[in-house]
């Protein structure tokens, strides 16, 4: 419960920090893409110390390509 | 601040060899000993070989679309689209690199000096001196490499003689025994590990000052930190012999811990432990700044700055979640990443070769129909 907090603390910090910056300089896109990530980050870390199963990004990697590997090592 | 600061060729070697060095120092000797087992240190040269054609292959590039980053190249040369298509997966690239070089650094941690401390913990370290380091920008950087240069080659000239007691030439013999095939799988192991991820170079080649001369810089520090790595191959073979090097992941570390002289001398596998902590930043520093470079660029953000923050709590949820266990790196990169290395160390600049020499070239031709469709594009 307590890594919950401080990773949304954490998050709070960053935005407060960063945001002004961006609406200054009237960088809306960047202020998109930027609320996306941080909200992702923040989504994905609450996952970890949770240990909420999420789908693993290496996995479809794996898929694709350990197959060929496989065969080019001879195994 | 991320952009418009340069760097100058010799900084730029240093940190083609620390790059080289970081996570390989430790890990190599053991991947490429599991296959080629006592031949192991003909396949690292062969891989020396295959990375300086790779280098040069991405120089061919590089001079054909001048000044420009790879993502950039993407745009320039596939066009809106197909090159923002071209530009993510590149992204996507460093983005994995990114996370299996920061996993290898809290594997190693945890496995041989920390024990207790959860691996997230070392991971959030790391991190908060990579962001800060990426923050004050690529000259800020480079002067890092500049620092740690000279102490690693100090500390690896003293490990290498330190260790000359101990050696067993017969550890080499019979040279060749097994064919040509586990050494050529071994060096496979070579090309993809250090020599592919030359690639994210192009990134940072645009940056690095004209004048003394830059290629030159760039190979030279390719062959300079392939013969470090062999060194150390050379020595784990000579001194524990194939099998040990083979069965132990961390062999140079293992390695390190031999070292004796007389009663006084003894234990200082701390000299291996500070090497690897400076090689793998230098080579975390360098995927942290190509993965949020190419994501900006890809999106045509102007202050990439901004991201450190929410990409740092990304890469340390993901290198978290993305590896189960050791096994799973080890053997995601021994079949996996071995291919996924070649799609974009290879596959991909031959592609781009290509399409830029069709998408500019052709003007040099005396086709009127092909010079009229591609001078469209290439503005």
């Amino acid at each position: 419960m307590w890594a919950v907090i401080v990773v949304i603390a954490a998050g709070a910090i960053i935005f407060a920090i960063e945001t002004p910056v961006i609406i200054k300089n009237r960088a809306w896109g960047e202020l998109a893409v930027f609320c996306a990530m941080l909200l992702s980050g923040m989504v994905l870390l609450i996952c970890m110390f949770v240990e909420i199963e999420i789908p693993n990004p290496l996995d479809s990697i794996r898929m694709i390509y350990e197959p060929i590997g496989k065969s080019l090592r001879g195994e | 601040m991320m952009t418009g600061d340069q760097i100058n060729a010799s900084q730029f070697k240093k940190m083609v060899f620390l790059f080289t060095m970081g996570t390989s120092t430790i890990l190599l000797p053991s991947t490429v000993a599991a296959d080629a087992k006592n031949d192991a240190w003909v396949s690292v040269l062969i891989g020396i070989l295959a990375g300086v054609i790779l280098v040069g292959l991405y120089l061919a590039l590089s001079h054909l679309v001048p000044g420009k980053t790879i993502v950039e190249i993407c745009f320039a040369v596939l066009g809106k689209w197909l090159g923002f298509i071209a530009a993510l997966l590149f992204f996507l690239f460093t983005f994995v690199l990114t996370i299996l070089v920061m996993r290898n650094l809290g594997e190693f941690l945890t496995a041989s000096m920390f024990p207790e401390t959860p691996i997230s913990a070392i991971h959030l370290v790391y991190l908060l001196v990579v962001i800060m380091g990426v923050r004050y920008g690529l000259s800020n950087i480079a002067r890092t490499m500049d620092i740690f240069y000279p102490l690693t080659v100090l500390l690896f000239i003293v490990f290498a003689l330190l260790l000359l007691p101990e050696l067993h030439f017969n550890n080499l013999l019979p040279v060749m025994a097994n064919g040509v095939s586990p050494i050529a799988n071994a060096s496979y192991s070579y090309i993809s590990f250090p020599s592919m991820e030359y690639i994210l170079f192009l990134m940072i080649l645009p940056k690095v000052e004209q004048g003394w001369d830059r290629s030159k810089a760039y190979l030279q520090g390719v062959v300079l930190g392939g013969l470090v790595l062999f060194v150390i191959t050379l020595l784990c073979l000579l001194v524990m012999g194939a099998e040990m090097t083979a069965s132990n992941i961390y062999a140079s570390f293992e390695l390190a811990k031999i070292i004796k002289i007389g009663q006084f001398l003894q234990r200082i596998e701390v000299i291996i432990a500070v090497i690897w902590f400076v090689t793998s930043f230098c080579k975390l520093i360098i995927c942290f700044y190509t993965m949020i470079e190419s994501f900006s660029q890809s999106f045509n953000l102007k202050q990439s700055r901004l991201l450190l923050w929410p990409w740092g709590m990304v890469v340390l949820a993901i290198s978290i979640i993305a590896v189960p266990d050791m096994g799973y790196l080890l053997s995601f990169d021994r079949y996996s990443w071995t291919v996924y290395a070649f799609t974009f160390g290879f596959v991909f600049p031959v592609v781009l070769l290509f399409a830029a020499i069709i998408r500019f070239k052709r003007f040099d031709k005396t086709t009127p129909a092909a010079s009229t469709s591609s001078d469209t594009g290439a503005a």
